[in-house]
């Protein structure tokens, strides 16, 4: 894990000299523009905790500004729903109601995508420390955990987009454990 | 002639006893008192809610009016001093300590606390599936945390515990920096508990002032909270609240109240030593009842005490019918021999009517009846033998004539009078036959004496710190802590189905926060010895991708749960303790736990799943329940007191025409009050109902001095100024009081102040006889 920490940071160094016009206010107003948008997802996740890496797939929603749905249709279905500030979760058959006031380790987790998503700059920044890389129709979010609560548990999370569309979300807890979700939009509503 | 002092010596004696008595009684504000003593679980359980029941010791507090650091430092700082102060038991402002304390508090004491410590649970196949569901939550969003604690919880009893703690009324406002913060984000909010018992309004007003004086302390320390505003509500405030702003509201207004009336009392008399003298039947009655209420009941209700002095407000009537009638030359003792047996009739048609009052179930109902029997009896032996041997030789009211002059308008325009007057009677009977939507007043907070704006803002604060008082209970008794707890128990399997079948909302029990010794001791007996757990526990990884040297967290947890100690309320973390006693009511008998329920879609069949002795309460139809049993008893009361005063009125009169000349003008002016007072959908309280009565009984007097016959012209007159100045000092009075923010004021201001004046309206029109026409 840390020699991909050191890769990215590299990275980030590298493309310091971010051209002209692309900017993190102009990113996020590019994607503050999108109304809804719809992918299918493939995750895997290793875990110290396990001997084989967890894989994952199914659908993603998303309508602005705070709406966001995971269905995970393989290997058993899971429904994880996110609106309002409120977070319905189904797993093994058994549905939990919460806030994300009242979990907090998990609203950070969670605002990290959907404030993205939403191109929400002041929600982002009450978490994490943010760094852009790239070009427009290539970038790389860093997001490094500010939250001291947030930061016991997640070490980074590394948004990479073309233009206003998320093509892979990656994360890090700080026991190890890595997450790799590959994005593909299918359908996008922006003006 | 010689005057007789001895009666003035006598009640010179009396009055010091009663003074005396007033001095040393005790003096209650709880609601629960005015409520009728009963053994129906439904409203005992009303009752304890209404009285604050178990959570009589909370205070809610809101801090605004200042920007938001600002706010947030000032209620950081606050806490930490109160935190200090042996006042408070529990200060909650939503710190992370108190959220990790009862984290810490969950996760240590996982299985003991948890319903899921079964044998099966700890079997192989049992902890096998328990893995296998860690698996989905490893892959869910949960993942991160869920890594952490699944090799020291694999059969996830912490988790589980998180979700039953989350029940109905423990949804806690959003944190904001470690500060609640209000939905709106303009205040900052807190949750204390305060060590003295809601009732010890000393102790409460204590806790209030070093909450209030350390309030002021921290805001001069914090840069830019120079305009910040605490406000607090709870049950403790109001008592406290109730008993400033009653003494306030009983003294200013009531003074206020009697200036208005002294001014026409001055107007009429010309003298203050009359003004003084008037006054003494009304303080002397006041006096009494206060002593008689004390005596009997052992202690005087504040409704009683700011309702009842406004009952015996007809007292005043009896010294202005005295002076008034007193003539220059026969003096005082002359006119009270004249007047004494209308007096005498008034009085006891009064007290006839206040005298079913004494036997309600509603205690405040009775001591107000006691209280103005007492009253009225000592206002009129006042009148009748302290008086007369007071007033000056040669006194004579010499403004009473010019003030009667309305009412001598009315008789001689008498058919006019009576015409329209007739009309406005008739039209008020439609206006009350086609009124809509029911007369009374059904809301249980009408009965309260705070004012709406503090009860609105108990609402809101309620709803933001997330202690919004549900509808629905789960009620029972119990004799003991861990009955109360052991009956919880049987509770959670009925409502945990039920609410996964979504046909109640969520819910909450004390069990779930502490389970009773013996469940304890069961859960401990369900821990397997650390080489039956390894042997299973190796069974039941087979299969499945975990790495399986790293649970040995588990193992040392269960190995000490079972080692470690019963839970009891003493090991609780403040915020537990605080919501686990909110749902205990500790009454005379035992106790009452009210569990709250979230929603309810079917009533029926929930109670009929419920083992027996628990009840399903819902507060709105125990309220209305209560409600309507006012009302019977309010017509009761009517109808009895109605009956004693047609019956007095009839043995006295001897005369039916008479009773009639008496009673239909009375009924006519309460007709009209009631419509006038229900116009636009307006709603009667149970304090307008009293306040019919309180128009009955003065406005009988009025009639009865209408209605003699045989009066010559003179005396007549005399009589029509005395009832006319009567009724202008009740206006003055009761007017003024209608301006009180006390609802039992405000309204028995209003009714009566309106009720009085169409009896003298009526009465001037019906009762007297008409006038004989010359040849």
């Amino acid at each position: 894990m840390p020699r991909r920490l050191a890769a990215i940071c590299a990275l980030v160094w590298l493309c310091a000299q971010t051209p002209a016009g692309f900017t993190l206010p102009g990113l996020m107003s590019a994607l503050g523009q999108v109304r809804a948008a719809s992918a299918s997802f493939t995750e895997t996740k290793t875990l110290p905790l396990l001997t084989t890496p967890l894989q994952s797939s199914g659908t993603l929603d998303y309508v602005a500004p705070d709406y966001v749905r995971k269905t995970t249709t393989a290997p058993a279905p899971q429904n994880f729903l996110l609106q309002n500030g409120m977070v319905t979760l189904t797993l093994n058959g058994q549905t939990q109601r919460f806030t994300l006031a009242q979990a907090p380790q998990l609203a950070g987790l969670v605002e990290g995508v959907r404030a993205t998503l939403a191109g929400d700059l002041p929600a982002l920044q009450r978490y994490y420390d943010l760094s852009l890389s790239g070009r427009a129709d290539h970038w790389q979010l860093l997001l490094r955990p500010r939250d001291p609560a947030l930061a016991k548990m997640l070490a980074w999370m590394s948004i990479t987009g073309t233009g206003d569309k998320i093509t892979e979300i990656d994360s890090a807890d700080t026991k190890g454990g890595e997450t790799r979700m590959q994005v593909r939009e299918t359908i996008l509503h922006a003006p | 002639m010689r005057r007789n002092f001895w009666p003035v010596w006598l009640w010179l004696a009396g009055l010091l006893l009663c003074a005396t008595l007033t001095a040393r009684a005790h003096y209650r504000t709880d609601m629960g008192d005015f409520l009728p003593r009963t053994h129906s679980l439904g409203l005992a359980a009303l009752e304890a809610q209404v009285s604050g029941g178990g959570a009589a010791k909370l205070l809610l507090v809101a801090i605004d009016h200042a920007p938001t650091p600002a706010l947030e430092a000032l209620n950081k700082s606050l806490a930490s001093r109160l935190r200090q102060s042996p006042d408070f038991e529990a200060v909650l402002n939503g710190d992370d300590r108190s959220l990790t304390e009862i984290q810490n508090f969950v996760w240590q004491n996982r299985y003991l606390l948890s319903s899921g410590t079964t044998p099966q649970a700890f079997s192989v196949a049992g902890l096998h599936t328990a893995l296998e569901n860690g698996l989905a939550l490893l892959g869910s969003e949960l993942g991160g945390i869920a890594a952490q604690t699944l090799p020291a919880d694999p059969t996830g009893a912490a988790l589980g515990l998180a979700q039953s703690l989350g029940g109905a009324g423990a949804n806690g406002p959003k944190s904001e920096n470690g500060v609640w913060v209000s939905p709106n984000g303009q205040a900052t909010l807190l949750l204390l508990r305060t060590k003295a018992p809601g009732f010890d309004l000393e102790a409460q007003q204590r806790a209030q002032t070093f909450l209030m004086q350390n309030f002021t302390t921290a805001r001069a320390a914090i840069p830019g909270a120079a305009n910040a505003r605490l406000r607090m509500t709870g049950p403790g405030v109001f008592a406290v609240q109730t008993r400033n702003v009653t003494k306030r509201d009983v003294t200013r207004l009531s003074l206020l109240a009697s200036a208005g009336a002294v001014l026409f009392l001055l107007l009429a008399y010309r003298s203050p030593l009359a003004l003084a003298l008037g006054l003494l039947p009304v303080i002397s009655g006041a006096l009494a009842g206060i002593a008689a209420v004390s005596l009997v009941f052992g202690f005087v209700h504040a409704i009683t005490l700011g309702f009842g002095i406004t009952l015996i407000g007809e007292a005043l009537d009896y010294s202005v019918y005295l002076l008034t009638h007193t003539q220059h030359e026969a003096g005082a003792r002359a006119a009270v021999a004249r007047i004494w047996p209308i007096l005498r009739l008034g009085a006891l048609t009064s007290i006839a009517g206040f005298a079913a009052m004494l036997g309600s179930s509603f205690t405040g109902f009775a001591q107000l009846g006691l209280f103005s029997i007492a009253g009225l009896i000592t206002a009129a032996l006042v009148t009748r033998f302290v008086l007369p041997p007071l007033v000056p030789d040669g006194f004579f009211a010499p403004g009473a004539r010019a003030i009667g002059t309305p009412l001598r308008w009315i008789r001689r325009h008498q058919g006019l009078a009576r015409m329209s007057l007739g009309g406005v009677a008739v039209l008020a009977l439609l206006s009350l036959a086609l009124h809509r939507g029911g007369l009374w007043q059904t809301n249980l907070l009408s009965l309260s004496p705070l004012p709406p704006a503090t009860q609105a803002l108990d609402k809101t604060l309620r709803a933001e710190l997330g202690i919004t008082n549900p509808r629905f209970f789960l009620a029972w008794r119990a004799g003991n802590e861990q009955e109360a707890l052991t009956i919880s128990e049987t509770l959670t399997p009925i409502l945990s189905g039920r609410a996964a079948k979504g046909e109640i909302g969520g819910f909450s029990l004390p069990s779930q926060i502490l389970p009773s010794n013996a469940a304890q001791q069961v859960r401990r007996a369900a821990l397997p010895n650390d080489t039956i757990l390894r042997t299973r526990f190796a069974a039941a990884l087979s299969g499945l991708p975990y790495q399986a040297d790293a649970f040995a967290p588990f193992f040392q947890a269960v190995a000490a749960a079972r080692k470690a100690p019963l839970l009891t309320i003493a090991s609780l973390p403040p915020a537990l303790a605080l919501r686990l006693h909110a749902m205990l009511s500790q009454t005379k008998t035992g106790w009452i736990v009210l569990a709250p329920l979230g929603r309810v879609n079917n009533a029926a069949a929930l109670q009929a799943a419920l083992p027996a002795g628990v009840k399903l309460v819902d507060l709105n139809r125990q309220s209305s329940l209560l409600l309507r049993l006012f009302q019977h008893e309010a017509a009761a009361l009517a109808l009895y007191g109605g009956g004693a005063i047609l019956l007095i009125l009839a043995l006295f009169l001897r005369s039916w025409r008479q009773v009639a000349r008496v009673v239909l003008p009375l009924l006519a002016a309460v007709t009209v009050c009631a419509a006038a007072l229900t116009m636009g959908g307006g709603k009667l309280s149970i304090f307008m109902v009293a306040g019919f009565l309180l128009i009955i009984a003065v406005g009988s007097n009025y009639c009865l001095f209408f209605a003699r016959r045989g009066l010559d012209e003179a005396a007549l007159e005399r009589a029509l100024a005395s009832i006319m100045l009567a009724n202008l000092c009740t206006v003055a009075a009761y007017g003024l009081l209608s301006l009180s923010a006390i609802p039992v004021l405000h309204d028995i201001g209003e009714t009566v102040a309106l009720g009085t004046f169409l009896c003298l309206l009526f009465g001037a029109a019906f009762a007297v006889p008409a006038r004989q026409t010359g040849p």
